[in-house]
């Protein structure tokens, strides 16, 4: 049986360029962006990229723009678990609290006054 | 100036850690906060720099994940929901008290160990404001003095790129997400290297004892799945002591004990404080165990989950590798025959340690699947969502036999070398 011998620089380049692609795919899959490495350092960097759903993204804007303490999801918001659990980890220190008056909603009541809205998503006051 | 560089280690970093926490946990204060991350980074850049030149791909693969980790933010659901909220809610709130009786979300569970979380929350308080990309840098930041032990095992160039393998193929990006499993596959690694090397001295001193309290304690602190490890090791030291003329250390057998103690203060605090522990909730009374043991679609689905994963694939096939070279078959009698090295002391240790854990694990698995505390929507969802990453420790435990493995044979082709 002939072997062929396989060259140590050849293989070391292999191996290297194999490491180089993961390395690129991991931070590929972390969402890894150069703007945010230059702001690592600065208030609410990587919110946008880390959320990704704009809706949810749209929703905790909203809530930190207003300094909102206390807000509370429409029923239609609330159901979907994902919509729940993104927006309460995101807009934390602000709570979802089932009085509050900031009612955050796809569809805005009439008898309520629109205070903000962002895209598809009102902030609404409710007295 | 090298005399006071060598005080400089990664226990020391690994201490500051646990009184960062230890500091907010006792005195309910967070005025620590404003110190000790600058101190802990400080010590953390020493450590790099000391070691360029000795320990020079770990400090390559510490430099690569901290530039993945700053320049991405914080998106995977567990990191997300589960440990960087925790860090978030120590951050705004002014107590511990506040911490542990949040009532607005199921999510996340205050039970769970917070060493990690301070130090994130710490982090947070360094730069003045919460953000996606900062605080989880804790992670990179306990991987160090973790990733630093595997230097006491390997040696040739093969077994630093399974080192590698490890890191990039099959922790992936867990390691610097946010995420608990890869950092506690590393501790569970790394505990288990200083429990080999210890039960081979006769002599233990202060500083030994120490430096395994400080990795064993921080096992049980990263995630409650630690205190399953920490049973697991105790219980292969126990055995292959016994097989070796009962020759416990009762030292090392007190410092297991003591090393309980942080996670055993913290889980008496959550009693007090009335919150039910979700891994209680997860594996109820046993009641499911039966009704899962004898379904079958179940059976498959958790057999896919553990195997058919990138991860085990990748760490069985190194493992296979490196072990084929100490068995042979002889084809005329048709005998297989083992070599020696298979029965070494640190090798069976670790084997035993990972299967006991396995074993541990999988008995979870069947008696927690179908808990309320489960995603109901996915049939067999911990199976099917959480079995790759829970069973990191495992796949780290077949890579680092597979390190111990080659290290034999190099290590018996020196002694050749020398007796020649």
């Amino acid at each position: 049986m002939k072997y062929v011998k396989i060259n140590k620089k050849f293989l070391y380049s292999v191996i290297l360029i194999i490491f180089f692609i993961q390395i690129v795919l991991i931070g590929h899959r972390n969402s890894f962006s150069f703007s945010i490495i230059k702001n690592f350092y600065k208030e609410n960097t990587g919110l946008e990229e880390g959320i990704k759903n704009k809706e949810i993204y749209d929703i905790i804007k909203i809530i930190k723009k207003n300094n909102l303490k206390d807000f509370k999801l429409s029923e239609k918001l609330l159901k979907s678990a994902k919509i729940k659990h993104r927006v309460f980890e995101g807009a934390y220190p602000a709570m979802h609290v089932k009085k509050s008056k900031n009612f955050i909603t796809k569809i805005p009541k009439s008898m309520c006054e629109i205070k903000e809205r962002n895209r598809n998503i009102y902030l609404i006051i409710c007295e | 100036m090298n005399k006071f560089l060598n005080y400089i280690t990664s226990e020391l970093l690994l201490s500051l850690v646990f009184l960062n926490y230890i500091f907010y946990f006792i005195l309910d204060t967070k005025f620590f906060f404003a110190y000790f991350p600058f101190i802990i980074l400080l010590v953390f850049s020493i450590i790099l720099i000391n070691n360029v030149k000795i320990h020079f791909y770990i400090v390559l693969v510490i430099v690569i994940l901290s530039f993945i980790s700053l320049g991405s933010p914080v998106a995977d659901w567990d990191s997300r929901s589960i440990w960087l909220f925790n860090a978030k809610r120590i951050f705004y709130n002014l107590t511990l008290k506040e911490f542990s009786s949040y009532y607005g979300s199921e999510f996340p569970p205050v039970d769970y160990p917070i060493l990690v979380q301070t130090l994130s929350a710490s982090l947070a308080t360094l730069i003045g404001h919460w953000n996606e990309v900062f605080p989880k840098f804790s992670n990179v930041i306990m991987a160090l003095p973790a990733l630093f032990i595997f230097t006491n095992v390997i040696k040739s160039n093969l077994t630093k790129l399974f080192l590698f393998i490890l890191i990039f193929f099959i922790y992936e990006k867990r390691l610097i997400n946010g995420d608990m499993d890869a950092l506690l596959s590393l501790y569970a690694c790394a505990s288990l290297i200083l429990l080999i090397e210890y039960s081979n001295l006769k002599e233990l001193n202060i500083k030994h004892i120490t430096k395994l309290f400080l990795y064993l304690m921080t096992l049980t602190m990263i995630k409650i799945e630690g205190i399953g490890i920490l049973a697991c090791l105790l219980f292969s030291y126990i055995i292959i002591n016994y097989k070796d003329n009962f020759k416990v250390n009762y030292k090392i057998v007190l410092t297991f004990l003591v090393s309980l103690i942080p996670i055993i203060l913290w889980k008496f605090y959550i009693l007090d404080k009335n919150v039910v522990s979700s891994s209680s909730l997860m594996i109820s009374g046993g009641e499911r165990f039966l009704e899962n043991l004898v379904n079958f679609k179940f059976l498959i689905a958790l057999f896919k989950g553990i195997f058919l994963n990138k991860q085990m694939f990748i760490a069985i096939i190194i493992f296979l590798l490196s072990i084929s070279k100490y068995i042979s078959l002889n084809k005329k009698t048709i005998q297989i025959t083992l070599n020696k090295i298979l029965l070494k002391k640190r090798l069976l240790f670790t084997i035993i340690t990972l299967s006991t854990y396995f074993i541990l694990l999988l008995l979870i698995f069947i008696s927690s699947e179908g808990s309320l505390k489960n995603v109901q929507e996915i049939q067999f969802a911990m199976a099917k969502t959480a079995a790759d990453r829970l069973f990191l420790p495992v796949h780290s435990m077949l890579i680092l036999c597979a390190i111990y493995l080659n290290e034999e044979k190099k290590s018996n082709y020196e002694d050749k070398l020398k007796k020649n």
